[in-house]
């Protein structure tokens, strides 16, 4: 129950920011993804209804404060959550390496995607350029903010004394 | 094991269910989810606000003397004015009730602060002020700032509305240019793709294009744009930007115009909902 108020905090604070930090012009004014990088760090740190009630929550908080239409976001959060919750006992969890590797993979996946159902249900009518530009800026994006991420969630799990617990997971 | 096969099961089915709520249900949930974060971000716009006056307060504090002594003596000139146009409209609308015209009704605007710039997926070029249905705003409602339109409400709550900038490719308004009574589509380009490396990268707005303009109409650089009213979508007669450059539309049968907005989006901090 502590765990799941936690996450619960986490990721409004994490909504909070990703909506609080500004996109750049020159990377298509794609946004920090802060709530892909929670949903990883889960994916690669906890059990598996875990990984997918952070990542169904994290995809409605962001499409119930923005435009997408409900569901796209979370439907794209939990397969990227579930792939990497099946790739995690090859990779490295804690290395920066792997937080930087699956941040740029995910969050243009995941852009890109979005991209396309946005586009074929007629919600966006921005220029292909534009659009390339916005997905390459938000896999350049992940790269810089998930390994951030990571490391204030593995502070913030220390800190509160659940780290134990979440490595027990993975191991489970 | 098998609550853990319960609970996938159940977030599969809440995506399906998400996915094909119908529409009062999904604003009812979009409203749900705004009313529990616009207090947070209220805090935040207000932090903000505080840390850059404290901040602006510190390192030019002779500056800011001077600015308030500035804007006292504009505050007097404006009342003056204000003084002189209410005698105007008074004066107005005498003459139009001899003349048989019907007396125009003023516009009712409501001031909004902007608690947050830009949609969370960043797909769309958005506002979100701190004004919703409570307030009167209502969907489609224009939004003005001091030089000129801003955008139309897209998403209403309870305590907060979302705004589409008219640099979205999305917002289209129907616009007229002032000289010659010429008629177009204007609609957004979005941002600028190579700004200059400062600050101001973070928002370069691309100058907005107009569409759709007769050819029988000559366009001149710095034209004055208006809403037009056509479409009942925004009021006929508000600012929205001048012309920039003007060339003849690909297919050869309209002319294409750039429009540089009056209003200064990237930095806006208030707005007017219009209340009509």
């Amino acid at each position: 129950m502590y765990f799941m108020i936690l996450m619960f905090m986490v990721m409004i604070s994490a909504t909070l920011l990703q909506a609080l930090l500004p996109g750049f012009a020159f990377l298509g004014h794609a946004r920090f993804p802060v709530l892909l990088g929670v949903v990883l760090y889960y994916a690669l740190h906890n059990k598996l209804w875990i990984v997918i009630t952070a990542a169904f929550a994290a995809g409605m908080l962001q499409d119930g404060l923005g435009f997408v239409p409900l569901g796209y976001s979370a439907i794209l959060f939990c397969v990227v959550a579930l792939v990497a919750a099946k790739y995690r006992q090859l990779v490295l969890s804690d290395a920066a390496i792997t937080a930087l590797f699956f941040g740029g993979i995910s969050s243009f996946m995941v852009n890109f995607v979005l991209y396309l159902l946005l586009r074929t249900g007629g919600y966006v009518s921005c220029s292909g350029t534009t659009a390339l530009v916005r997905i390459l800026g938000s896999g350049l994006l992940g790269i810089i903010t998930v390994p951030v991420v990571f490391i204030c969630m593995k502070h913030l799990y220390r800190a509160l004394d659940l780290q134990e617990k979440e490595d027990a997971n993975v191991r489970a | 094991m098998r609550e853990k096969r319960f609970i996938f099961w159940l977030i599969a089915l809440l995506i399906v269910v998400a996915l094909n709520l119908p529409l009062p249900a999904t604003w009812a949930v979009r409203s749900g989810m705004h009313s529990s974060i616009v207090p947070f971000q209220n805090m935040m716009s207000l932090v903000e606000f505080h840390m850059q006056s404290i901040f602006s307060g510190l390192g030019h504090s002779a500056k800011i003397i001077l600015d308030k002594r500035e804007l006292e003596v504009e505050i007097a000139e404006l009342r003056g004015h204000l003084l002189q146009l209410e005698q105007f409209e008074s004066e107005n609308r005498t003459l139009r009730r001899q003349l048989g015209f019907s007396v125009l009704s003023p516009r009712d605007l409501l001031l909004s602060e902007v608690i947050s710039r830009g949609d969370i997926s960043g797909w769309w070029h958005t506002l979100r002020i701190n004004h919703g249905s409570n307030a009167g705003v209502q969907m489609g409602m224009a939004v003005i700032s001091t030089d000129g339109l801003v955008g139309r409400i897209a998403n209403v709550t309870k305590h907060s509305s979302d705004v589409l900038l008219i640099i979205d490719p999305s917002c289209k308004v129907a616009c007229k240019v002032m000289r010659n009574g010429a008629f177009g589509i204007m609609r957004g380009s979005g941002i600028a793709l190579n700004g200059n490396i400062s600050l101001e990268m973070l928002a370069s707005v691309k100058p907005a294009i107009l569409d759709y303009v007769s050819t029988q109409h000559e366009l001149q650089p710095r034209d004055v744009v208006h809403t037009s009213g056509l479409g009942n979508i925004f009021p006929e007669g508000l600012p929205v930007g001048r012309l920039g450059a003007v060339k003849m539309d690909p297919s050869g049968l309209y002319q294409q115009a750039e429009v540089i907005p009056s209003a200064d989006i990237d930095r806006i901090k208030y707005v007017f909902v219009v209340i009509e």
